[in-house]
């Protein structure tokens, strides 16, 4: 089942003025997919995520599940489908595991709401705990349970219920990092295997791109990019994008020519082939990203193209690659450089640039 | 590093054995007197006290009454607190300003004058609001009930209620209750099914706090209570002291020890229930904002019925207090009572010798007093915090023990330890009276104030050379000092009104304030009373602003250094 929010609008008012959360923003989330909403924190992608539970009221606009309008700002009271009827999951940042209750109690919960029968409860309950990996724990009280395993539990409860759509407000902030990595893995795994629609919030770049099969950047309130995890890495748009995604390297120049795929910028440093000025018009001033790992040392008598003459400024050894600071001309450039090439500081060598790692920038 | 072990040894050896004599010495004396044959506290083994009072006809009636007055008052404070809590921290309730002055204001008006206050608006004859009701066809209501009893009790427990419930309600993390409204439950099966069972050992520990409180609590049983004859253990404690020619210690003792059971049991019992709330809060975790819920349609309602509660609460009883005052005999208002106003009523408390000299007595004892009070609690609470050993545990159950004093009760203890000392009847011996039933009041918020201070802090100062004491001086005290004197301000205000320890150890030339005021009360002199009352919610204001402007002085200097 789809998500479609149209020009949904909201505002928060503080004691220093009003501050809009959610600027128009209009999203369709594809069914049966896992779509991330990424961006910075006050970025409103949390506000989304509660406008979508229903647990924070729009100002104007519209949400719908399929065909069905669950929140509308049309007419002159708005139309709002309580939480509780709006037949979704979801997992919390804190887990929000009840700390009164066993973990059967927390994960038959959404079932005796619906007030299903108690063999009925009691199967689908063993069934969702086996789904996590917690077959066994049914009689634990919560309060015994380790960070992971609430985080499991949480995710048991939101999916007992088979809900069409599911939502993740930051899940796996919580764990520390070896854990984050494995339960990331997994969640993966499961998800896929639902087959739900699945709205995920996270400020995590690498959790974004692992998680999801379409990732929604947002920033102030808006919607920046949005588009496949590969597409968000390989063919950003914006600087926003790039820099959140890690990006450090960006030249300024201006478009000398635009041949089809491929495209010619006069910089500072030389003449740059790359690629992403689709319909942009020669003279135009535009921003150049060069992707880290497109820098490479070249043999002297290779012809490849986007080749310079630069000079390794600092070189600091990080385990699988070298992190390098290398000078074209007056440009610096962090490169990162496989470990197999015998460099040293403040040696002058040729290097080539991938023009697939040099993107033009609106 | 040797020789300051051994001092800190020194050093909480002496605090044992100062919170001891102040504990248990009371309590020992009690138990003994009460066992003793003659009117002391020590002499031949006997059980006749025992045996005359509780063969004593009234006393299976005495001992209901209490129980019905104190756990009608701790559900009627412990509900309010819940909703109005709730209400605070969750909703977008309006005229939210209320909800923080109502902890403030039973703090500082005595209980008696706000007693009286109820009185003279709801007793049967000429109550002020029942005269307005029978305007309507409706009414008497009768305040000198058992109804009337637990209104006033637990309207004057909701604060205390109310700070055990706000603490579990702070940090209660709200997607736990979101999380219930995604399975699919509505509001209402949200409260019952999550908030209140996650609230269950803060709401017990809550009823429980109220319970000791008003089990021991003298002021509104003896306003409201004995013109009705209704008897409940402490004023039938207090019929034995005070009441016939001879004050019967022996078996106002008798009754008492079984008072100070009851209490003990339920002080241990509330500890048992706040560590275990703790666990279930702590679960939350990183990450937790509050929520606030709209409340919709329900939102101005809601918002009157807080602000009726702040008028009921505070505006009405102040106001009464100063009305009556300023007229010459009790009557409604009406144009002719304003005629009338005078300021008889206060030349004359403030004309009366002995009132001055209960004044002057009280503020010295209120000075004297906190600032002892809270030397000890300071030194207490350190040792309980910081120093982890079978000692430092001993000393701190002997604080908690004194949480569970009922003061009328343990001033009989503490008046047969004085009796044969020259403290008898004087100045000091309600001022060891006051530190030693108070000093719980003085530890609570210096615990959790040097739990705040990280102990890297003073290890800092030990690696850099400065022994226990040095340590201590340099820097806990100062880092301490915001609680200290938030701990000092509580101990002024309650030792200003302070009423059971001193209605049994006060003595001619000893008097104080609400021993005054309860002479009043007696005598049926409601503009003297009214005066009085004012007076002291005015002493205690002073005092407390003073020790705001003290602290703030101090935050700033902080600041600055």
């Amino acid at each position: 089942m789809e998500i479609r929010i149209t020009n949904l609008n909201k505002t928060f008012s503080s004691p220093d003025g009003d501050v809009a959360a959610l600027k128009n923003v209009t999203l369709t989330v594809p069914a049966n997919q896992v779509t991330t909403l990424l961006g910075p924190s006050g970025c409103g992608k949390t506000t989304l995520l509660r406008c979508i539970a229903g647990l924070e009221s729009p100002d104007s606009g519209e949400i719908a599940f399929g065909d069905q309008v669950v929140w509308s700002g049309q007419g002159k009271k708005p139309y709002s489908v309580p939480t509780e009827k709006r037949g979704i999951g979801m997992v919390f940042q804190t887990y929000a595991i009840w700390p009164h209750m066993t973990v059967f109690q927390n994960v038959a919960y959404p079932l005796e709401a619906r007030g299903l029968p108690r063999d009925e409860i009691a199967r689908r309950v063993a069934e969702a705990l086996e789904f996590v990996q917690l077959a066994g724990f049914e009689r634990r009280p919560a309060t015994a349970l380790s960070g992971g395993q609430q985080q499991r539990v949480a995710l048991a409860r939101a999916l007992v219920s088979q809900p069409k759509i599911l939502l993740f407000d930051e899940p796996l902030s919580n764990l520390d990092a070896k854990l984050r990595e494995e339960t990331r893995r997994e969640l993966r795994r499961l998800l896929t295997q639902l087959g739900v629609t699945a709205l995920y919030v996270t400020h995590d770049r690498s959790e974004a791109l692992a998680l999801s099969d379409h990732v929604v950047v947002m920033r102030a309130g808006e919607i920046v990019e949005q588009g496949s995890p590969q597409e968000i890495y390989f063919r950003p748009k914006s600087r926003f994008v790039v820099e959140f995604l890690g990006g450090t390297n960006f030249v300024e120049g201006t478009l000398v020519a635009n041949e089809g795929e491929w495209a010619r910028v006069e910089t500072p440093m030389g003449q740059l082939l790359c690629h992403g000025a689709d319909g942009m018009s020669p003279g135009r001033r535009v921003t150049v990203y060069i992707r880290s790992d497109a820098l490479s040392p070249a043999s002297p008598e290779s012809q490849e193209p986007n080749r310079f003459q630069g000079r390794v400024e600092s070189l600091i050894f990080v385990g699988e690659y070298y992190d390098a600071e290398l000078r074209v001309g007056e440009t610096r450039l962090m490169a990162r450089l496989a470990t197999t090439h015998s460099l040293a500081e403040g040696q002058e060598t040729p290097m080539t640039i991938d023009p697939a790692g040099c993107r033009v920038l609106e | 590093m040797q020789s300051g072990q051994i001092g800190t040894k020194w050093f909480i050896a002496v605090l044992l054995v100062v919170v001891g004599g102040l504990t248990l010495g009371p309590a020992l004396m009690l138990v003994v007197g009460s066992f003793s044959q003659g009117l002391g506290a020590v002499g031949t083994f006997t059980l006749e006290k025992y045996a005359r009072v509780y063969s004593d006809a009234r006393l299976p009636q005495v001992v209901l009454n209490t129980v019905i007055y104190s756990f009608g008052s701790a559900f009627l404070a412990t509900t309010l607190a819940v909703i109005l809590a709730y209400l605070n921290f969750r909703t977008d309730i309006p005229f939210r300003g209320v909800l923080h002055l109502l902890p403030v204001v039973s703090m500082m008006i005595p209980h008696l004058a706000y007693g009286s206050s109820w009185a003279l608006l709801l007793n049967p004859t000429n109550g002020m609001l029942n005269l307005i009701l029978q305007e309507f066809g409706l009414g008497p209501i009768n305040i000198y009930s058992l109804p009337g009893m637990i209104f006033v009790e637990g309207l004057l427990d909701l604060p205390v209620a109310y700070l055990v419930i706000v603490a579990a309600m702070a940090s209660f993390d709200s997607s736990l209750e979101e999380a219930s409204w995604v399975s699919g439950r509505s509001r209402a099966a949200t409260w019952w099914r999550i908030i209140l069972p996650i609230l269950r050992p803060a709401i017990l520990a809550a009823i429980t706090l109220v319970l000791i409180r008003s089990i021991s609590a003298f002021a509104i049983p003896s306003v409201l209570g004995m013109p009705g004859r209704i008897e409940v253990l402490t004023t039938f404690i207090y019929r034995l002291i005070n009441v016939g020619f001879v004050p019967d210690y022996g078996r106002a003792a008798a009754v008492g020890v079984s008072v100070l059971g009851a209490a003990v049991v339920l002080v241990y019992l509330y500890r048992y229930l706040t560590a275990r709330s703790e666990r279930f809060v702590t679960i939350s975790g990183k990450g937790y904002r509050p929520t606030i819920s709209r409340l919709g349609v329900w939102r101005w309602p809601l918002g009157l019925f807080v602000l009726l509660l702040g008028i009921l609460l505070v505006v009405l009883p102040v106001l009464v207090l100063l009305y009556t005052s300023l007229v010459p005999y009790v009557m409604a208002p009406s144009a002719e009572a304003f005629r009338q106003l005078t300021w008889r009523n206060w030349t004359q408390v403030l004309g009366d010798p002995l009132t001055l000299r209960a004044l002057r007595n009280s503020i010295i004892l209120a000075l004297g007093g906190a600032t002892l009070g809270i030397i000890l609690s300071t030194l207490t609470s350190y040792v309980v915090v910081r120093v982890r050993t079978r000692s430092s545990a001993v000393l701190e159950a002997l604080t908690f023990l004194s949480f569970s004093f009922p003061g009328l009760v343990i001033g009989v203890g503490f008046m047969w330890l004085f009796a044969r000392t020259d403290l008898y009847g004087t100045l000091w011996a309600l001022l060891i009276g006051y530190v030693a039933v108070y000093l719980p009041y003085g530890i609570r918020p210096l615990t959790s104030t040097f739990i705040q201070i990280s102990k890297d802090l003073e290890d800092a100062s030990a690696v850099s050379g400065a022994g226990f004491f040095r340590t201590f001086r340099k820097v806990v005290a100062p880092l301490a000092l915001p609680g200290v004197l938030s701990g000092w301000t509580l101990l002024l205000v309650m030792f200003v009104r302070e009423l059971d320890v001193s209605t049994v150890l006060a003595r001619p030339g000893s008097e104080v304030l609400s021993v005054q005021l309860y002479r009043a009360v007696a005598d049926a002199l409601w503009g003297r009373v009214a005066a009085l009352g004012l007076i002291m919610v005015a002493i205690s204001t002073t005092l407390v602003l003073i020790a705001n402007g003290l602290a703030s002085r101090f935050s700033r200097m902080g600041k600055a250094g």
